[in-house]
């Protein structure tokens, strides 16, 4: 394996500038705060009482807010309990079964900021229909174009595995976002839906209309979304470690969207683990978004991946600090000299033509690689 | 498309005839006259801002883009007016002529050509409004605010529906209303026009309304027209449909003596369980959804060369796949095995109760490769704006597409199949699920000679529900009296709204419009309470939090249920009393036909979020629902104008009660005027004691109203009014006789009567059937201790009626038993005559002239009936009757949305909130 150096670095404009991370919050209602973290890179806004949704998402350097306004009402009448009222938008957990107009009213633990992140801790003494406690966690890093959530749910019964959903509605523009989904080929059925079949493995860009419903069995455990516009950013919903594995091997991507509507749902289903009475189970997922990403192949760790013709696109949820990334591909390897990158910078690095095969470690060791476009419709 | 119809705006055909002024057509609200090429309408309902509209039709043709050359003809036939363009290969003429409330006008259109037509006539009206309109109505569920712009709504398609993704169709009307008028163009109710849109241009103050047809080369294409003016105080479009309501009673019309669709219906008790008789009857259950008794999705009739196939989905066993409560091995069984079981269990139940057989979702989903393969000309999936496939639906294990059931190989194997199935199974009805429409079919049947092809930039297309619509029709001409329950906004005998209310972002989105459709046909509501999801923290709540909460979602579905008429029974809603105890008043309003319209003025501190109304004239109820914590009082004033089409007919109410009721009327002008009492959150209803004609202007009144098993008497004192020649009308009260007196002595109702303070109009009902007094039921001897009944039952040996009649008292006692309400009982079949009529004996006989419930001088009860089944109804209204006696209340029973660890934490598990009573 022979050491180069990068052939190509650019540094993009329109670079994040970092602030102290902050929480301020506002009432929608008596008692109902919205929350706003801010690190002067995103602001995020999120909602306890609705499920902790997150209700915005803005990345500040272009001032891209890539969720709809919410239109939150609390539903205050003199026959039924209060509740939540709100237009579909935003980004929260659901579980199998529950409908979408119903919100887990979550109090608030903490809400603090450090030099490090912003975060907000919520409680709720159920997990919708589920007895669990449920503890949800949004972090929002300093100097970051990402958000982590952590759920911490602790059962207080015996309980069959509960199918949970991670549900994203967001916008990167005024019309119908394509989502890239990994996708597995000609994969069996889960949890008893049949999945849409894949000649091949690889991404598939959901540009189409039809199927309007889409199961796939994700290859990775994340999906993208970009603008039908051609505008470049990427928002990316990664899910970490042993629940992102389980959504690989049992669990599904759902995709749902409507010509009518500029809206293109997509949820990320599978199954926890059966729990005894005071079992834990925790999983983490990200939001993040790389401004100058095209689209996506892979996310390793806060990298995210691209592939346009012969050129890598490395770009960073986090400030990254440098380091060497290793490649191989068909016939060749190379270990590449990463810079630092911060949000919105993309490192680019041109592979030998017709480079087949590639995949790469990270300077911290997360590995990569890039599957192919799937671009035609599938069946 | 905009775009297209400014154009069109700005080209209207041009006068020709030239004709005298004068009334042509009239209704009580409008008078249109012709005016050159077009017409005039004069408003003739006086303070509601707008004085006349000029009327102009007009003739596009889509397929050059220009409307038609030709100059409209208007033609003055007395009462009618004719509108006619004549062109060297058509000629289209609409003869308008009152309807009702409504000016209706019957359009032709004859395509002399050897091409195709499409055409796009229009109605458009410039209003002379005296203060600017504020809303425009496009036929949805919404009204919107009128400003500058152009308002429009083009094409039929509304919100999606649910993933089955048809969409919400408009009522088929356009309007434009101050606060106190409007005016509305629209067409009729269920008429095959796939395309109709509707503009209101603000700076002309101009509506207009088209609709669109594909004609064919030598046909008579016929269609529709309405014209109206209305009185908007009580809302703009409530106060359009009910005009239509009005003047097309035969639209919404359903058999009143249909013995399946006036009950509950039983929500999978009675299909997915073994029935249960007793609760049958304790629940008024008259029919049930009986869902997918076949293996494939659009092969209802298993036909044996389709039976084997290969599955798209897994293998799940579904809940569903059971006939009367027993488990059918769907995937084993073999297709002989299977039609053996399903013919067995349906002749055993489908009539008994009234099993409706869930068929191919209304004939527009079939499953994927049966479509492609053998209807591929039915394979619905050129619109744009709708799905086409959906990977897990009626069957589960199915990937079903999109067909379309009228004039496709479908549609006649669609409908062969449910012939065959009629006879095979003896079924009382289909049920009909996505019986929706805004699904546009561009398919090959288009090119047929079929009812609401219509046109747009991709071709002609028929919308989905014409379809749906044609199937219903389909299945009332199989054999009389079959039922055609449909879960949708089209044709149908008895309508599911599925919805529970709770969800009310959901509700909301739906209601009016859904209903609207619905009108006075009745319907069942399908949803309860998810409770568990609706409040994910009732841990944090005390048992008694949790008590007031369901205290109060009982109350909350009481006043739905007479908002819209709905009925229901729902595993969720076991246990609150209250749901059960309104079962008589909620089918009797239901039987009166729900109104759009309710034209009830209260007081501003009358506080009744929730109101309803019911029939018309003399046959009409009000309800009123007081939501909040405390009682609330003011009066109420009825605008009986908008109640009945009789001049100066009002009508005088009492509250509705099961036993004593008075209430004060005043008549002042057009108003019946009565203080409103409404305690919190109880419902108040409201009933006609009489109908009063010719009274003058101010009249003060006293209603009564007392009531018994076997009699109710209405009773109304003119306490001051001028003398006045009049007559009077009641109420026609399903199961009584009725008998009409002023002053004691028996008038023909409707009859000219001379009227003065002091006199007194009695309406005595006698029941047809019951001659029982609650008291006689009360004291019936059924032995010393209550909670041990001894009974005699007396059935002649060789009456085989009357020994099934005490097998149903027998199943009665033996209930009753089985939920702890007695300790035991004792029945006693007795065969010799001479025990009948003693005390402690129901004497049973099949053999009657008519039936009959009396009472015998020592307290002995008798039923009588002609024969078996009227004994078998007999004993059932017997039986009703007795469980005022033997009270029983359906406890909570835990469930998906009240899930047991709930129910015990309030603990309420196998408990009930009892029944309130408010109407007694």
């Amino acid at each position: 394996m022979k050491r180069i150096i990068a052939l190509v670095l650019i540094l993009c404009g329109g670079v994040a500038v970092s602030a102290a991370p902050q929480i301020t919050s506002q009432e929608l209602a008596p008692e109902t705060p919205e929350y706003t973290l801010d690190n002067g890179v995103l602001q995020v806004k999120c909602i306890p009482a609705a499920s902790g949704l997150i209700t915005g998402f803005k990345y500040l350097p272009e001032q891209r807010q890539m969720i709809f306004p919410h239109k939150f009402t609390l539903v205050q009448d003199d026959l039924l309990p209060s509740r939540v009222s709100m237009r579909p938008c935003g980004m929260r957990e659901l579980a199998n079964r529950t409908k979408m107009e119903y919100f887990i009213g979550y109090r608030v633990k903490d809400a603090r900021t450090t030099p490090a992140a912003a975060v907000l801790k919520l409680y709720s003494r159920a997990f919708y229909r589920h007895n669990m406690i449920a503890d949800k966690t949004v972090t929002l890093p300093a100097d970051s174009s990402k958000i982590s959530v952590r759920m911490d749910l602790t059962s207080q019964v015996k309980t069959e595995p509960v199918i949970f959903w991670i549900n994203a509605l967001a916008n990167l523009d005024t019309t119908r976002d394509t989502t890239l989904v990994p996708v597995q080929k000609n994969a069996a059925p889960r949890y008893k839906y049949s999945m849409n079949v894949f000649d091949t493995s690889g991404i598939y860009v959901d540009k189409f209309i039809i199927p309007q419903t889409l199961f796939a069995a994700p290859l990775k455990p994340w999906y993208g979304r970009i603008s039908s516009q051609g505008k470049p950013g990427v928002l990316v919903l990664v899910v970490r470690g042993d629940a992102g594995k389980r959504l690989v091997e049992h669990g599904f991507i759902c995709g749902w969207k409507s010509e009518i509507m500029p809206i293109h749902t997509t949820e990320l289903r599978f199954a926890g683990p059966e729990m005894d009475k005071g079992d834990k189970w925790s999983f983490e997922y990200d939001y993040i978004y790389f401004a100058k990403l095209q689209q996506l192949r892979d996310v390793a760790g806060d990298y995210g991946i691209d592939l346009q013709g012969n050129t890598l696109h490395i770009a960073s949820a986090v400030v990254a600090a440098p380091g060497t990334m290793k490649l191989t591909w068909d016939g060749g390897a190379a270990e590449v000299a990463l810079p630092a990158l911060k949000p919105g910078e993309v490192f680019k690095y041109e592979l030998p033509a017709g480079a087949k095969n590639i995949s790469g470690t990270m300077p911290g060791g997360e590995k990569f690689d890039i599957p192919v476009l799937l671009t035609e419709q599938c069946k | 498309m905009k775009t297209g119809f400014l154009k069109k705006c700005a080209v209207f055909v041009s006068a020709a005839a030239i004709l005298p002024l004068f009334a042509a057509v009239s209704t009580r609200t409008a008078e249109m006259t012709p005016q050159g090429s077009g017409m005039t309408l004069k408003n003739k309902l006086a303070g509601r801002d707008w004085k006349n509209a000029v009327i102009n039709m007009t003739l596009f043709d889509g397929k050059s883009g220009k409307y038609f050359a030709e100059k409209a003809v208007v033609t003055d036939l007395q009462d009618k007016i004719k509108v006619e363009f004549k062109g060297a290969d058509y000629t289209y003429s609409t003869t308008f002529a009152a309807r009702g409330d409504l000016i209706y006008g019957e359009a032709a259109f004859v395509n002399n050509s050897k091409a195709e037509k499409w055409i796009e006539p229009g109605i458009t009206a410039k209003i002379a409004f005296t203060k600017n309109p504020t809303v425009f109505w496009d036929g949805f569920g919404k009204t919107r605010n009128i400003g500058k712009k152009v308002l429009e709504r083009e094409g039929i398609k509304g919100t999606v529906l649910e993933h089955i993704g048809s969409k919400e169709l408009p009522f088929t009307a356009g309007a434009a209303f101050t606060g106190k008028g409007g005016m509305h163009l629209g067409h009729g109710i269920f008429e095959p026009v796939s395309y109709s849109a509707v503009y209101y241009v603000p700076d002309k103050k101009e509506l207009t309304f088209t609709q669109r047809h594909a004609v064919h080369p030598g046909e008579t294409l016929k269609f529709t027209w309405i014209i109206g003016s209305v009185n908007a105080e009580f809302g703009g479009p409530e106060a359009v449909i009910q005009q239509h309501y009005d003047a097309f009673p035969e639209r919404w019309a359903v058999d009143q003596e249909n013995p399946y669709i006036w009950g509950n219906s039983a929500h999978y008790l009675n299909w997915k369980h073994k029935p249960i008789p007793e609760e049958t009857r304790r629940l008024k259950m008259t029919n049930d959804w009986a869902y997918c008794a076949y293996k494939r999705a659009g092969d209802i009739a298993c036909r044996p060369e389709l039976w084997d196939y290969k599955l798209r989905n897994p293998i799940v066993i579904p809940n569903w796949a059971r006939f009367g409560g027993q488990k059918v091995p769907m995937y084993k069984i073999s297709r002989e095995d299977f039609l053996e079981l399903r013919r067995k269990e349906y002749r055993k139940y489908g009539k008994r109760y009234g099993q409706m057989f869930y068929a191919n979702c209304a004939g527009t989903w079939c499953e994927i490769d049966l479509a492609k393969k053998l209807y591929p000309d039915a394979v619905n999936n050129l619109d744009p704006d709708a799905n086409h496939i959906l990977k897990k639906w009626s069957t589960w294990h199915d990937w079903e597409i999109r067909v379309f059931s009228m004039g496709t190989s479908f549609a006649d194997a669609f409908k062969r199949d449910m012939v065959q199935l009629t006879e095979e199974l003896d079924l009382p009805g289909f049920a009909f699920d996505c019986a929706t429409g805004g699904v546009s079919y561009y398919g090959p049947a288009t090119k047929k000679h079929l009812p609401g092809r219509a046109w747009d930039k991709r071709g002609v297309f028929i919308d989905q529900f014409v379809a749906v619509n044609h199937m219903v029709e389909f299945i009332h001409s199989i054999r009389p009296g079959m039922v055609a329950f449909c879960n949708g906004q089209v044709k149908g005998d008895l309508l599911m709204f599925e919805r529970d209310f709770a969800r009310t972002d959901e509700v909301s989105k739906m209601m009016p419009l859904y209903m609207w459709y619905i009108g006075p046909r009745p319907v069942t509501v399908w949803g309860g309470a998810n409770v568990v999801d609706m409040l994910a923290d009732w841990r944090n709540f005390t048992p008694n939090e949790l008590k007031e909460m369901f205290s109060k979602l009982g109350t909350f579905y009481v006043f739905n249920q007479f908002k819209y008429g709905m009925t229901a029974i729902d595993y969720n809603w076991n246990g609150l009393g209250d749901l059960q105890y309104i079962f008589p008043e909620l089918f009797e309003l239901r039987r009166a036909g729900w109104r759009a319209n309710i034209p009830v003025k209260l007081d501003k501190n009358v506080y009744a979020p929730y109101k309803g109304a019911y029939g018309k004239a003399e046959n009409t109820f009000f309800f009123f629902g007081n939501s909040s914590a405390k009682p609330t009082t003011g009066g109420a004033a009825v605008d009986n104008e908008l109640l009945t089409a009789v001049p100066n007919e009002r009508m005088v109410f009492v509250k509705k009660m099961r036993r004593t009721a008075t209430l004060a009327n005043r008549f002042r002008g057009k108003y019946t005027n009565f203080r409103a009492i409404l305690p919190s959150r109880v419902p108040v209803l409201y009933e006609t004691a009489c109908a009063i004609t010719g009274a003058p202007e101010k009249v003060d009144l006293l209603a009564s109203s007392k009531k018994d098993f076997d009699k109710q008497v209405f009773t109304v004192k003119i306490l001051k009014s001028a003398d006045f020649t009049g007559s009077i009308k009641i109420r026609a009260i399903r199961g009584f006789e009725a008998v009409l007196k002023l002053n004691g002595q028996e008038i023909a109702p409707g009859s000219s009567q001379q009227l003065k303070s002091g006199d007194v109009i009695t309406a005595e009902y006698t029941s047809k059937v019951i001659a029982v007094k609650k008291a006689d039921i009360m004291k019936f001897a059924c032995g010393n201790n209550p909670k041990n009944v001894k009974v005699k039952v007396f059935a002649a040996a060789d009456d085989k009626g009357a020994l099934a009649a005490a097998a149903q008292l027998q199943d009665f006692f033996k209930y009753l038993k089985s939920k702890k309400v007695i300790n035991r009982y004792q029945l006693d079949l007795v065969s010799d005559p001479a025990q009948c009529g003693n005390a402690g004996v129901i004497a049973l006989d099949s053999r009657a002239k008519a039936a009959k419930i009396t009472v015998s001088a020592n307290g002995g009860i008798n039923i009588a009936a002609a024969n078996a089944a009227e004994l078998e109804k007999t004993v059932e209204q017997f039986l009703d009757l007795m469980d005022l006696r033997f009270p029983y209340t359906f406890p909570f029973k835990p469930n998906k949305g009240i899930p047991k660890e709930l129910l015990s934490h309030a603990k309420l598990l196998n408990k009930a909130l009892p029944a309130r009573k408010f109407f007694d």
